[in-house]
């Protein structure tokens, strides 16, 4: 009886201490303006440390009511491995919603493959990129070129889901391997983990070669 | 031989040749002036003695009140007119005011007022809000002209769910803004749901 009312407390203590994690933004900048509307804005040198996320711009707005970042030029976050540069990156700190826009949009991820267990990077340039940090998704959308493994793509828009491994380019998908194959379809979903393509309405070129 | 008599004599002058020398060096010395608390007193048209309390006006406008205990004008004594800095010691609290209303409360060591600028130093301050927000620096300045607060050295306090430790900080009273210059740094808690 005892060691289950130890037991139960533990577990209140460790759900109230979850319920009670502070979250917190850090941010250092050479001027910061506190506005009317809880709107702060930061010039020069901009700093922001959120969880394992790290980004740098030159100028910034954060407003504190909403909790919405708006960061602008030379923006660049990096998250492990990861790294983007944008002009533009707007976050709602709460939805760990990210948005990079105003411009071409640079993106490095690393991705596991289960098998190999080795990191395989996926380089990405697209106008806006969106990601859902909680959701572990991203789409990146408006002339999109990328390059993963032994392939090059371009799509009007891709999308990434971490969780599922699968990367879905839609609208105009052009693929061109390493080994000079090409083919074009309407919608690719891409299988990171296992390499296997399912593509719709697709038109290709291949060389056949005989086994040796 | 000296007799008792002109012993005593001799040092009894001497009492009060030092006596008379400490009164004159006393007489002479430039001391403090004082200024009456508790009675009111307009002491230049922007700022008004009233009780213990004394009040700085802009365009018809209270902009900043101090309930103080000492006021000190150190140049009246030496020149018999008004000084140009009085210090304000003893002071128990002040407010700053925007449209009518206590904008923050502060507590201060000490106060210089300029009666030619109507500048405020504020030594040791301490500011607080209604809301709960507070700031600390070692020195904070009103400047009238510019309806400005400057402090010139090292702010900390908190906004919101924000704190904030900076090398300089303005406050532009009328345009509601506060400017936190070199190298700023800003912890903010996010809302816990």
């Amino acid at each position: 009886m005892q060691k289950k009312v130890i037991c139960i407390l533990l577990l209140l203590l460790l759900l109230g201490g979850i319920a009670v994690a502070e979250r917190k933004v850090f941010i250092t900048a050479e001027t910061t303006r506190y506005l009317k509307d809880d709107i702060i804005r930061f010039e020069g040198g901009v700093e922001i440390r959120y969880e394992d996320m790290f980004v740098t711009a030159l100028t910034g707005e954060f407003d504190s009511e909403e909790e919405e970042l708006l960061l602008k030029e030379n923006v660049e976050a990096t998250q492990d491995k990861n790294r983007i540069k944008s002009p533009e990156m707007w976050m709602n700190l709460d939805e760990e919603h990210i948005i990079f826009r105003g411009g071409r949009v640079e993106s490095l991820f690393y991705f596991q493959q289960e098998e190999e267990g080795e990191e395989v990077p996926v380089e990405m340039w697209s106008d806006t990129l969106e990601i859902w940090q909680q959701r572990g998704e991203m789409l990146a959308k408006g002339d999109v070129k990328a390059y993963y493994d032994d392939m090059d793509m371009e799509a009007d828009e891709v999308l990434i889901e971490e969780e599922k491994d699968l990367l879905t380019a839609t609208g105009n998908v052009y693929v061109l391997r390493d080994d000079g194959s090409w083919f074009r379809a309407e919608k690719v979903e891409y299988n990171m983990e296992d390499g296997t393509f399912v593509a719709y309405r697709m038109e290709s070129e291949f060389e056949l070669r005989e086994n040796p | 031989m000296i007799s008792g008599n002109k012993k005593w004599l001799i040092f009894l002058l001497v009492v009060l040749i030092i006596a008379l020398g400490a009164g004159i060096f006393w007489y002479f010395q430039p001391r403090d002036f004082v200024l009456p608390i508790g009675e009111e007193e307009e002491i230049s048209f922007h700022f008004r003695l009233a009780g213990n309390e004394v009040v700085g006006w802009s365009r018809g406008e209270m902009v900043w009140r101090i309930k103080v205990q000492t006021i000190v004008d150190p140049e009246r004594e030496r020149s018999g007119k008004m000084g140009e800095r009085l210090i304000l010691k003893d002071i128990e609290e002040g407010y700053f005011y925007r449209d009518g209303e206590v904008f923050f409360t502060f507590s201060v060591e000490e106060a210089h007022y300029h009666t030619r600028s109507e500048d405020l130093n504020l030594f040791g301050f301490r500011m607080e809000t209604p809301g709960g927000d507070w700031m600390e620096s070692d020195e904070m300045i009103y400047i009238k002209a510019d309806e400005i607060l400057r402090s010139p050295g090292q702010v900390i306090g908190k906004v919101g769910r924000t704190d904030i430790e900076a090398e300089r900080m303005i406050v532009l009273l009328e345009e509601n803004e506060i400017i936190f210059e070199g190298g700023v740094e800003m912890i903010h808690r996010l809302e816990v749901e």
